[in-house]
């Protein structure tokens, strides 16, 4: 579905044609679900603030200023919505020395990370993203399995482009000193 | 720096790609969507019968207001003044045909309420 047709989907949900919002829904909750559960680390409340994400897009449809697509509009809705859940209760993330950061090569993380057959630098891979904070979860997880673009990230989280690409980069950089330690 | 190599990453978290959800969850969920919808037009129906009746009852206290205090109405005088109304045989049928028309104008109005109801209902659905 482009963009254009996403509008005049929007448009005529506003006009009373509220079954077509099932179409977002069946398009878009796994997605939602899987970013939810992510930042929230439990299953447990993932499908009722899935619900929710959904709930306040429809209930805010008529603000969709189709300045970006539907979904780009729904993670931000989930997104802030899983923060506004995870405040509630304290949760903690392992810090990491920022000079460790800063000292790992570029070249060495270009090599590291396109390697994909090694199951035991996988299976680490897996723990480190575990041990990411919520911000560097939701970047990596719309970056790589949303394929959602820069701009897009910047968006959904609320940051400038410039500092979405150095986040990313950082993240890696993160990832790959969690590995290593 | 090209991040969208990164095949270790996107790998890993296919990998710990988190359980779906429930089979039903679509269907809950528009349900949810279908009862938010009819709680928000119940809202605007309550408000809008609240908004006439508070105007109506404004509009009847101004004007007993304006009787009493710019005519000195006093209703115990006033009631037996009041002329007794004697309807001809002519002006009976004239009366007649005109409540005649007002029952089938609120018929008329009932059954277009009901019918745009019933097809928003099935729009929805």
């Amino acid at each position: 579905m482009n963009h254009q047709d996403e509008l005049n989907y929007i448009e005529r949900i506003l006009a009373g044609e509220t079954n077509l919002y099932s179409h977002f829904v069946n398009s878009y909750s796994n997605s939602i679900y899987s970013l939810i559960v992510r930042i929230v680390k439990t299953n447990e409340n993932a499908e009722e603030l899935t619900q929710d994400s959904f709930l306040k897009a429809f209930k805010k449809l008529d603000t969709f200023k189709g300045d970006c697509s539907f979904s780009t509009w729904l993670f931000r809705i989930a997104y802030n919505t899983a923060i506004s859940a995870t405040r509630k209760r304290k949760m903690e993330f392992p810090m990491v020395d920022e000079t460790m950061i800063e000292s790992v090569p570029d070249e060495a993380i270009e090599t590291f990370f396109d390697q994909d057959e090694n199951e035991i630098k996988l299976q680490k891979l897996e723990e480190a993203i575990t041990k990411l904070n919520v911000e560097e979860k939701t970047l990596i997880t719309l970056f790589y399995t949303e394929d959602k673009s820069v701009a897009e990230l910047a968006k959904v989280l609320d940051l400038t482009n410039e500092n979405v690409k150095v986040k990313l980069h950082r993240v890696r950089k993160k990832l790959y000193v969690l590995m290593t330690k | 720096m090209n991040m969208n190599n990164d095949k270790a990453i996107r790998k890993a978290l296919q990998s710990t790609e988190s359980p779906r959800l429930s089979a039903d969850f679509n269907s809950r969920m528009m349900a949810e969507v279908y009862r938010t919808v009819e709680r928000k037009k119940k809202r605007a129906y309550i408000l809008s019968l609240c908004l006439v009746s508070g105007v109506s009852f404004a509009l009847i206290g101004m004007a007993v207001y304006v009787f009493y205090t710019y005519f000195s109405f006093d209703l115990s005088i006033q009631l037996p003044r009041f002329p007794k109304m004697e309807l001809s045989a002519e002006s009976k049928s004239i009366y007649g045909f005109s409540i005649y028309i007002a029952a089938l104008s609120l018929i008329l109005i009932g059954l277009d309420h009901y019918l745009r109801h019933k097809w928003m209902m099935r729009n929805n659905k």
